[in-house]
């Protein structure tokens, strides 16, 4: 079929739209897309409650929609390439112009997905949010910590169990005591009300967090190319943007936390000197273990340019 | 009811005795396949009792119990499923069925049946598809301990093929149909 | 398709095919097929499988056949007579005792089982023939029965609080399940007080020769020391859940193991027995998660026509106040559970209900615990209700007629108690607060 110059594009969310970080992106990245295309391509949002965030993958590939909004770690049983990005450090010029994103991109394509963009939230990405202060070393010994599988090397490595359940299910998870606490970004603890059950955000932050934004692949060779570039324009808009953006959001949602109830809990400097390492190792441990030398190639991709471990 | 009125009800006459032997080793695999759940429910509960002696007694909770529980629930329900309806138990609003007279109430039982052998036999056909692409692209669950989602998700269509063989049975012959709906 | 016509076409559908006598998974199947087939085509099926496979894995569910194989155990140990007979000592001399025997006996042992089904069943084949050979009223009989069944769903370990719990975003499972027991009581001793009423005014319908022996205190409490095994069942559930050392799976796993060490106490254990149980647990669990688990897409269906948005924006926009929307959202379940399955109902209606509980501002533990009620009356509001039929199944001698005409007082005694819960949500909320 010709090329499609207008197209109402359906887009999948892992997040719900008030969630921080796709409110914070998301309805962005649709405005830019309307506006660099004059109106004549828009996106509609699915959120988590059609398709479960967990299972979300699947149904673009096979495109039941055009966009899926997701964490990479949220598909980690189909590749953990994408995951491993969190692993290399947040400067979204630099990524894309040392073929980060190409590489990546390619990679998903062999899967039937074409990656759109993957802005992160903010410069520095992670703590742990705990229900129970540290006391001694290994600072999470015994204890059961929700995290995808890119944390689980490293909540091992610090003494406890790691234990993968989807964004919606935390908070309760944690009201229960189901787990001791949460991995998270340093976003989003606000929204999801965390400050109501536990009282703990652990020092130091360690590595980096991003979404991405992929796109079926026969709905984007479906498009022309005035209207691919046009998404693939706004991506790289949203990389950039997000960066400042979510490092304010950052700032004001660590205050907001401490003003309301949560205070900050440290692990031994012994441990926490250790985070960065912990943390990308484990990232390029998980990736390795799922994808193989696809994840190993781009880790010296990475490192050759002095964006990883 | 007996199995006499059941036919007489049914409007059907006894049926050829060569569907007599398919019919006994379906009864024989769907009554292992129910033995085997009523094991694996016996597992979870050991796992269980397990962990949190482990974890409260011995302060070290286990990484593979919560998932190995959740592949288990899946395999004890699937595999016991096709006893259910092998049984006839499988819940159903019977009111309007009831009204009927005896000719009508038979043929109906017998159409409800096939049509529930039939979307079962379906949902079996589009879930095995489904996990043959798992086998084949080789995806492993979001669990703790990632292990190929296919050795569990097999599952789902192995009980909706054996239920929807259990509907069809029943449809072909209704002196297996009992009466008794077990009840929530 | 607008919104509503979408919601009506597959609400329809799906109610029809369950009209005719399709088996209710059947029914929620052949609309979930045909529902990705019409709007998403064979692409989508993918998310079909995917729906059922996140059911069947869901470590929640896990905690429904261990529920029921621990009523399963319970049942065979002759923890029926081990209670009975204690509480008949307790009860002592009293007019109508047998009817206030039911009412204490279901009460209790809606601690220990998690369906309502379980219970009728158990007290229909137990005290009804002792009832109606000693001359007790037959309707009143049925009713103390059909109400104090009831109560199980109520009374944790709930069946029905795991799977509306486990549908619902942002409640602790825990919680719903503790929100219950107040709630409970109020029940119980809303049935006792009509009872009460009722022999005071028309004191035929309970035997004047039937008063009973007054035991001494004594007695009394050799009695209550043989129950306390089920004591142990009961700390070993709802303890360990309320003082945060089990989820609710870890502890229905304890439950399980605390009574088969009852089983042991009263030596009925056997390897036959749980053999048994666990036979009848595995069925009677795959009969319900085959209905959840073909249930889950129908949901996501209806949030992927936008059916769901439309709803919330239009329930949103209406003027309505808060009061009468609830007495709305609480009506269709009273009256579409007349007729049709309240688990097939709750499957239906939570993914509906849901966003607008949240517009509305509902408090979550509040409303869900009332909605739990509700579903638990539609269990014998007649003419269709399984509670209704397990009692028939139990009591030969007692026709469904007579069954539905005792069924209205407990209907209508169930919805006052509901009323009040209302009025006064405290009652509710103040015990999951503590945890
Ligand atoms: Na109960
Ligand atoms: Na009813």
């Amino acid at each position: 079929p010709a090329p499609v110059e207008a197209a109402e594009l359906r887009m999948l969310s892992g997040f719900s739209p008030n969630f921080v970080w796709y409110r914070e992106i998301g309805p962005r990245f649709i405005e830019m897309v309307q506006e660099k295309s004059g109106g004549d391509t828009t996106i509609s949002f699915t959120g988590p409650d059609a398709v479960p965030t967990f299972e979300q993958f699947q149904p673009v590939q096979a495109g039941v929609f055009d966009l899926l909004f997701t964490h990479p770690a949220y598909h980690s049983g189909t590749t953990s390439v994408g995951l491993a990005i969190d692993a290399i450090d947040v400067d979204p010029v630099k990524r894309r112009d040392v073929g980060i994103i190409d590489y990546i991109d390619q990679h998903y394509m062999q899967r039937g997905m074409k990656l759109i963009s993957a802005p992160s939230t903010g410069t520095k990405g992670f703590r742990y949010y705990l229900r129970e202060p540290i006391d001694g070393v290994p600072g999470l010994n015994g204890r059961i910590i929700r995290g995808t599988v890119s944390y689980h090397p490293m909540i091992k490595a610090l003494g406890g169990s790691p234990l993968n359940m989807p964004v919606s299910e935390i908070y309760t998870a944690l009201q229960r005591g189901t787990v001791d606490g949460a991995a998270w970004g340093l976003t989003g603890a606000k929204d999801l009300k965390w400050n109501e059950i536990i009282k703990y955000m652990a020092d130091p932050v360690f590595g980096q967090v991003g979404v991405m934004i992929f796109m079926n692949l026969d709905s984007w060779n479906a498009l022309d190319e005035k209207t691919q570039n046009i998404l693939l324009e706004a991506g790289r808009e949203i990389e950039v943007e997000a960066q400042s953006h979510f490092d304010k959001l950052q700032a004001d949602e660590f205050e907001w936390l401490s003003a309301n109830g949560m205070e900050v809990t440290s692990f031994d400097p012994s441990e926490g000197n250790e985070f960065e390492r912990l943390w990308a190792e484990g990232v390029w441990e998980v990736a390795a273990e799922v994808s193989g030398d696809d994840a190993r190639k781009l880790r010296e991709l990475a490192k050759s340019h002095g964006m990883t471990r | 009811m007996s199995a006499e009125r059941k036919i007489e009800a049914a409007g059907e006459t006894r049926l050829p005795s060569r569907l007599t032997p398919v019919f006994r080793v379906l009864d024989w695999v769907t009554s292992f396949a129910y033995r085997v759940s009523a094991l694996i429910l016996l597992a979870i509960t050991a796992l269980y009792c397990m962990e949190i002696a482990l974890r409260y007694f011995f302060l070290s909770p286990t990484l593979w119990t919560r998932d190995t529980i959740t592949y288990f629930l899946c395999a004890t329900l699937l595999l016991a499923a096709p006893q259910v309806a092998r049984d006839n138990t499988h819940v159903a609003i019977n009111i309007f069925v009831e009204m009927m007279p005896q000719r009508i109430k038979g043929r109906m039982e017998t159409i409800l049946a096939l049509l529930t052998g039939l979307i079962s036999g379906g949902v079996a056909w589009i879930t095995a598809q489904d996990t043959i692409r798992l086998f084949d692209s080789n995806i492993l669950t979001l669990t703790t301990i990632a292990v190929p989602k296919w050795w569990i998700s097999i599952f789902i269509p192995i009980g909706f093929a054996l239920v929807a063989l259990q509907f069809l049975s029943l449809a072909l012959d209704p002196t297996r149909m009992g009466h008794d709906k077990r009840q929530v | 398709m607008e919104w509503y016509w979408a919601l009506t076409l597959a609400l329809g559908v799906l109610l029809a095919l369950m009209a005719v006598g399709l088996p209710v998974f059947a029914a929620f199947l052949v609309a979930n097929v045909g529902g990705v087939l019409l709007v998403m085509g064979p692409r989508g099926f993918g998310l079909f499988s995917n729906s059922i496979y996140e059911t069947v894995t869901s470590e929640t569910f896990v905690t429904i056949p261990l529920f029921i194989l621990m009523g399963e155990i319970l049942f065979r140990s002759g923890s029926v007579e081990v209670l009975s007979n204690a509480l008949d000592k307790l009860i002592g001399r009293m007019r109508g005792r047998l009817y206030f025997l039911v009412i204490a006996l279901s009460t209790v042992f809606s601690a220990l089982s998690g369906s309502a089904v379980a219970v009728a069943a158990m007290l229909g084949r137990s005290l009804l023939p002792q009832m109606t050979s000693k001359g007790y009223d037959k309707g009143l009989s049925n009713f103390t029965i059909l109400g104090g069944a009831s109560l199980a769903p109520i009374i944790p370990p709930s069946l029905l609080v795991i799977v509306i719990g486990s549908l619902v975003n942002n409640v602790s499972i825990a919680g719903l399940l503790i929100a219950g027991l107040i709630p409970g009581i109020l029940m119980s001793s809303l049935i006792g007080l009509y009872v009460v009423a009722r022999v005071r005014m028309q004191a035929d319908l309970a035997p004047a020769t039937e008063v009973g022996t007054q035991y001494s205190a004594k007695e009394k409490c050799l009695a209550l020391a043989g129950t306390l095994p089920f004591g142990i069942v009961i700390f070993f559930v709802m303890g360990l859940i309320i003082l945060g050392v089990a989820t609710p799976s870890e502890a229905a796993a304890s439950g399980v193991l605390g009574a088969a060490v009852t089983a042991v106490i009263y030596r009925r254990f056997s390897l036959k027995l749980i053999w048994d149980s666990l036979r009848s647990a595995v069925g009677i669990s795959a009969m319900i998660m085959l209905i959840v688990a073909s249930s889950k897409l129908f949901g996501q269906l209806l949030s992927f026509v936008g059916a769901t948005a439309g709803l919330i924006d239009y329930v949103g926009g209406l003027s309505i106040d808060p009061w009468m929307m609830l007495v709305v959202l609480m009506l269709v379940p009273l009256i579409l559970c007349m007729f049709i399955d309240q688990f097939a109902f709750l499957l239906l209606a939570i993914p509906l209900y849901e966003p607008i509980i949240r517009t509305y501002g509902f408090d979550p533990m509040w409303f869900w615990t009332l909605f739990l009620i509700n579903l638990t009356i539609g269990s014998i509001t007649p003419p269709f209700g399984y509670t209704l039929f397990a009692l028939k199944g139990a009591a030969q001698d007692t026709t469904l007629n007579e069954i539905y005409r005792s069924a209205w007082p407990a209907v209508v005694i169930f919805v006052i108690g509901l009323g009040l819960l209302a009025v006064f949500p405290s009652l509710v909320t103040a015990l999951p607060s503590l945890l």
